[in-house]
């Protein structure tokens, strides 16, 4: 005759007290041992007396009139004031593109274009000296946003990804030409626009431009240069091997120097490149190398069964290399090439050093610019420490996001 | 040549040794005929322009004091010379910075797996706020934190011999005497015996079976050694103390100065936060079985993760951090934006009496030589691992 | 200009070679025709060569058209210190030496807004002129005999400074007195931005007099500034008036003075680059406008009651009928001093707006920056 445990036994008791509830959760995670209480007390105390300082310097000492007084300044740099509404056009159609990607893609997309609505519509109703005019252009970004979720309706299901592509190239690369008033080198403004001169494109805009201009374009050369170092031909390949080693093994700053110098001399006569493009060419050749590694690794981690079973299949080598080994590659390696923008991202921080206003250098020329501000040096730094995380996090957060939605190596 | 070509018929288009070969001309045009116009363009620019360039100038003195050498250094030193000493500046900041990048790295990564909640927390808000903010700004931000620090006269002093203040760190150093090359030879000799005789005692604790302490006497053997050639030589090395002098400022013993301890905080930290993911990867990529197998064996937390995991997680551990080895040799270049005298710094400021294209050109060769170094040590530890596996 | 040659014939060199090694004996003749076409063709290839070079240097020597073609003036200049070249909470560009260059713009543009500014470290003034990528510089640039052979084309000095040292003013010396002169100074630490003059004059200093002393080099004004402040240094040295302006900016400024050394002349200039003429020219007059203006009394408020008076001088630099200081043939507009003067003022305004004693700089305008005929140096050759 069987009998149950709980027959036999009685009810089982209740677990011991020191590992349910809240006592439960610190005896297991913060006091599990000896040594483990102690180092929780010390940190514990440190992070107390940091926090008390970090409070203590928050409310007596510190002076945000610096970030406050000039705001426009941090966004769009010495951008004039009556062409405002180029770049909020860009920002407008980049909304609306997120909106879309929300409704199409749903997951990661909709957090991120949820958590950016709202970070933009909190900072509309920030009370604070700030025009009638730029709230509304802030509180236009949700609502763009939402024209945007509106259209995705009626993007047909199975081409979204097509569509998808080819809406948002678009977008960027109108954002690009609107911002910087369609003036390309030796073809001027054909819009018809007033072209804004390069030092006046500034500020976060700057690097926000730079990073999408970098991101959009350093793929597809990385990827060329991959290829051409997977190549056998001997000069293609050799050539390859020199360009990605060679930028690889300088610092930025030396190339942005190079290129400020040298660069303009490389083109044909009469051609000039502003500063604007140079430096958009330059993060995207830096950062193209970089690429280029990370994708030739992505290709190399492909098993060559996978082209074996392609040439069986009677595909030529490139259709193998096109639609077997590079898909597979590129989908191996999505967290590095996240990595690679976030930190082309953080590059642009770089620009100065051949004389562009990024948001690091109006920082530091409000420092030393105005007399006023000599002395807030920690709350400019904080502030642009900050800014810049909440973007290079958000990517890194989508990218784990992503990688999870895909299941990179749980297939 | 040509019997190949029309090798059975097959028409010219067709014929994969004919179109390898044409592609293989097509690109080698495309390849040279593309340099050659970039170069025909620089060239005709630079002859246009009258943009000065090359090298004649290295020979000349550069007449700019730089604030801290390893080396002596004066204004009246030649540009070759001046170069050096800066180079010397940018090897001395990444050493120093890839060692403690890697102790705060492995200490971070190892923290991020810990079962203490509030220590793996902070390691994680470690990692992710210091990867994720450019160098620059974090440059910027440590230098205002080591201003921070009270100046020369009011320094932080430690029985008479450490000193931190705003103007750098100062400590006792050692200065070599006459005797130093032979005591460092019998140096070198102790250590190759003690290294014998641990690597015996090692073997013979393997086959016993029975513990020896082959630690213990590798130390012993090697400062026993050391200690005795060192009196036996009469002092080869002469211990100098950091002193104040005018202004209070110190001499003597070794220093570094405060845009040192901001540009090596900065260094360190932004590096270390992408080591400690590797780490951690690392140590993860290690199978659950191996933990579990060595604390069934009684090992406890510490010795497993030193004897069982660490050792085999290494393998995925060095090779990309060895590139982040690289990274931080080249963020070092950022040093100019708080005054530490590096290659960059020292180059951009001579280009006010030098062409900027040739020194800025030298720099970028020298970065060039210390990335080869890099990627030789990677290669050899590829090699060393990949000996073992077979 | 050789090197292009060169490449040209080896290119067609190369192309010779291989159209005689591929051809059979029997079309040499063919081959002789065919080199003696490449041979005119050559020829044709050198004259356009030289006609593109020309049409070069038409473009570059002409740099008023490009100006105009352009709409704006690229002024080389600053934007971190206060009083010279800063931006204003609104983005604007100001100070002392934007002045200047707006002064240029509202002369060859009408429209003393028609600039654009990039921003230099010191150490990046001299390749930005050698490239000639900016119209003018006036970025605190001292005028030096080798800057002016490599640099540019400087015009008239508009403001004498000199290089000091600025001390707190408890600093004692290695003997225990307060430090009162520069020759205390020996084994102090020296605050300095890189890529100056400063640095080349300190370091000259310290070694003429065989003094010890400790370099901390920056490259922008606010780390040195911090790290003299904190007192990671002792002594901060720049050109007076800059030590004066950046001294404006501390918390005390009375706990700090300016040691009465004066250790170069530091004439600060705007330049030009080199290779137009009538470009320098045209600098040159626009700033000895700015300067007679003031020493005619012209300021931008009083131009129409200038005008309906008597003082013939002043009148010819406003453009009255049928005067002339050389405005045509420099391609200006008959009445440019005006435009100018209404857009930034004369020198004088210039100077007060931007450094004078109702700013925070609080520069008085004494000694050698007042006018020649105040008994200082700032002078430009008349203007007639």
């Amino acid at each position: 005759m069987s009998t149950t445990t709980a027959e036999r036994f009685g009810p089982a008791p209740p677990p011991p007290a020191f590992t349910v509830g809240w006592q439960g959760w610190l005896r297991m995670n913060l006091f599990s041992s000896w040594s483990s209480g102690i180092v929780t007390i010390a940190l514990g105390v440190a992070l107390f007396f940091a926090a008390l300082g970090g409070v203590r310097w928050l409310i007596f000492t510190s002076d945000w009139a610096v970030i406050t007084d000039r705001v426009p300044l941090y966004i769009v740099g010495t951008y004039p004031r009556e062409y405002y509404w180029r770049p909020e056009i860009a920002l407008l159609l980049v909304s609306g593109l997120m909106g879309m990607a929300w409704r199409t893609w749903g997951g990661p997309a909709r957090g991120f274009a949820a958590a950016f609505g709202a970070l933009v519509f909190v900072v509309a109703l920030i009370p604070y000296q700030m025009d009638v005019l730029y709230r509304a252009l802030l509180l236009a970004v949700p609502a763009a946003m939402a024209g945007g979720y509106y259209c995705a309706h009626f993007i047909p299901e199975q081409s979204r990804t097509k569509w998808f592509g080819i809406t948002g190239a678009g977008v960027l690369i109108a954002s690009l030409l609107v911002i910087a008033g369609f003036s390309l080198p030796g073809i001027g403004s054909p819009a018809g626009l007033h072209p804004v001169t390069e030092s006046e494109v500034g500020g976060l805009m700057l690097n926000l431009l730079l990073a999408a201009f970098g991101i959009i374009a350093s793929l597809p050369i990385g990827i060329a240069l991959a290829l051409g170092r997977r190549s056998r031909l001997p000069v293609l390949k050799f050539a390859c091997v020199a360009f990605i080693e060679t930028i690889r093994g300088v610092p930025l700053i030396t190339l942005l120097f190079m290129s400020r110098h040298l660069l303009p001399l490389t083109f044909p006569e009469n051609i000039d490149v502003s500063l604007l493009y140079l430096s958009g060419i330059t993060i995207t050749i830096f950062s193209s190398a970089y690429m280029a590694e990370n994708v030739r690794g992505g290709m190399a981690a492909v098993s060559p069964q996978q082209s074996q079973a392609g040439e069986a299949l009677g595909l030529k080598q490139w259709q193998t290399t096109l639609f077997i080994t590079l898909p597979q590659g590129l989908r191996n390696i999505i967290p590095a090439i996240v990595g690679q923008f976030i930190s082309l991202f953080k590059d642009t921080s770089l620009v100065f050093i051949i004389g562009m206003l990024d948001l690091v250098e109006i920082g530091r020329a409000g420092l030393s610019g105005k007399i006023e501000y000599s002395d807030n040096g920690m709350e400019v730094y904080l502030f642009l420490a900050l800014v810049f995380w909440v973007f290079t996090f958000s990517m890194a957060y989508i990218s784990r996001r992503i990688e999870r939605t895909l299941g990179v190596g749980r297939r | 040549m040509m019997r190949l070509l029309q090798y059975q018929g097959i028409p010219l288009w067709r014929n994969v040794v004919f179109l390898q070969f044409t592609l293989q001309i097509v690109s080698a045009v495309l390849v040279v005929s593309f340099l050659t116009i970039v170069f025909t363009n620089l060239f005709r620019e630079i002859d246009q322009r009258e943009i000065p360039f090359g090298f004649s100038f290295l020979d000349r003195s550069t007449g700019i004091p730089i604030g801290e050498t390893l080396i002596d250094y004066t204004p009246e030193d030649s540009y070759r010379y001046t170069l050096f000493v800066a180079f010397l500046n940018t090897v001395k900041v990444a050493f120093v910075g890839v060692v403690f990048a890697t102790i705060v790295g492995i200490i971070v990564g190892v923290a991020r797996l810990s079962p203490n909640w509030l220590v793996n927390r902070l390691a994680l808000v470690y990692i992710d706020v210091f990867r994720n903010i450019p160098l620059l700004v974090q440059l910027l931000f440590w230098f205002f934190i080591v201003l921070a620090l009270p100046p020369i006269r009011e320094a932080y002093v430690l029985g008479d011999a450490f000193f931190l203040s705003n103007s750098g760190f100062a400590m006792p150093w050692v200065a070599p005497q006459g005797s130093f090359w032979p005591w460092v030879l019998v140096c070198a000799l102790g250590l190759g015996a003690a290294f014998y005789a641990a690597r015996v005692m090692e073997r013979r604790e393997t086959e016993s079976g029975r513990a020896s302490h082959s630690l213990l006497a590798f130390l012993v053997i090697t400062f026993g050694v050391g200690t005795a050639a060192f009196f036996a030589f009469g002092g080869p090395l002469d211990v100098t103390m950091p002193e104040r002098g005018a202004f209070e400022r110190l001499s003597g013993g070794t220093q570094v100065s405060g845009s040192f301890l901001a540009l090596l905080i900065g260094l360190v930290v932004y590096t270390s936060s992408f080591i400690a993911e590797i780490v951690r990867a690392g140590i993860q990529s290690v199978s659950k079985g191996q933990t579990e197998a060595a604390r069934s064996t009684g090992l406890n937390g510490t010795a497993s993760l030193r004897f069982v995991i660490f050792p085999q997680a290494l393998r995925v551990i060095i090779p990309p951090t060895i590139s982040h080895y690289l990274n931080l040799t080249k963020n070092s270049s950022l040093a100019a934006a708080i005054g530490y005298p590096d290659m960059v710094s020292v180059a951009t400021t001579l280009t006010q009496t030098a062409p900027a294209v040739s020194l800025i050109g030298i720099v970028m060769v020298s970065y060039l030589g210390l990335s080869l170094f890099y990627a030789l040590i990677g290669n050899i530890y590829n090699r060393l691992i990949r000996y073992k596996a077979l | 200009m050789k090197v292009r040659m060169l490449l040209v014939i080896s290119v067609l060199a190369v192309a010779l070679t291989a159209v005689v090694a591929c051809g059979d004996s029997g079309e040499l003749d063919d081959a002789n025709a065919r080199i003696a076409e490449l041979e005119s063709e050559l020829g044709d290839t050198k004259a356009m060569l030289s006609e593109a070079e020309a049409a070069a240097a038409a473009t570059t020597g002409n740099r008023i058209q490009r100006i105009r073609d352009r709409g704006v003036l690229i002024c080389g200049s600053r934007i971190d210190v206060a009083g010279y070249g800063a931006l204003d909470d609104a983005g604007r560009n100001i100070g002392f030496d934007i002045d200047l260059c707006r002064a240029v713009a509202a002369a060859v543009l009408g429209d003393g807004e028609a600039i654009e500014v990039r921003p230099f470290t010191a150490a990046e003034r001299g390749p930005a002129l050698q490239a000639a990528e900016i119209d003018m510089m006036a970025r605190t640039v001292t005028w030096t005999t080798s800057r002016d052979a490599q640099w540019g084309d400087y015009t008239y000095t508009t403001f004498y400074d000199g290089q000091g040292f600025m001390v707190p003013d408890d600093l004692l010396a290695a003997d225990g007195s307060p430090v009162d002169s520069a020759h205390d100074l020996s084994g102090a630490a020296v605050c300095v931005i890189a890529g100056t003059t400063t640095e080349l004059n300190m370091a000259d200093f310290f070694r003429q007099n065989n003094y010890d002393y400790n370099p901390n080099v920056f490259e922008e004004n606010d780390a040195a500034r911090a790290a003299y402040l904190s007192g990671a240094c002792d002594v901060f040295t720049n050109d007076r008036s800059q030590l004066a302006a950046i001294r404006s900016t501390f918390d005390n400024p009375g706990n700090h003075v300016i040691l009465p050394e004066t250790i170069s002349e530091e004439p600060l200039t705007p330049v030009v680059p080199h290779g137009d003429t009538q470009w320098f020219d045209l600098v040159k007059t626009i700033m000895a406008g700015l300067i007679y203006a003031e020493a005619y009394g012209i300021t931008s408020g009083n131009i129409d009651q200038v005008l309906a008076g008597e003082n013939a001088k002043a009148q010819r630099l406003l453009g009255a009928p049928d005067t002339s200081f050389g405005q045509e043939s420099l391609g200006l507009s008959q009445t440019v001093m005006q435009d100018v003067l209404r857009a930034v003022g004369s020198y004088g305004e210039i100077y007060d707006r931007n450094l004078g004693p109702d700013t925070p700089i609080n520069l008085p305008r004494t000694g050698r920056n007042r006018l020649w005929i105040d008994g200082g140096q700032i002078y430009a050759p008349p203007l007639r």
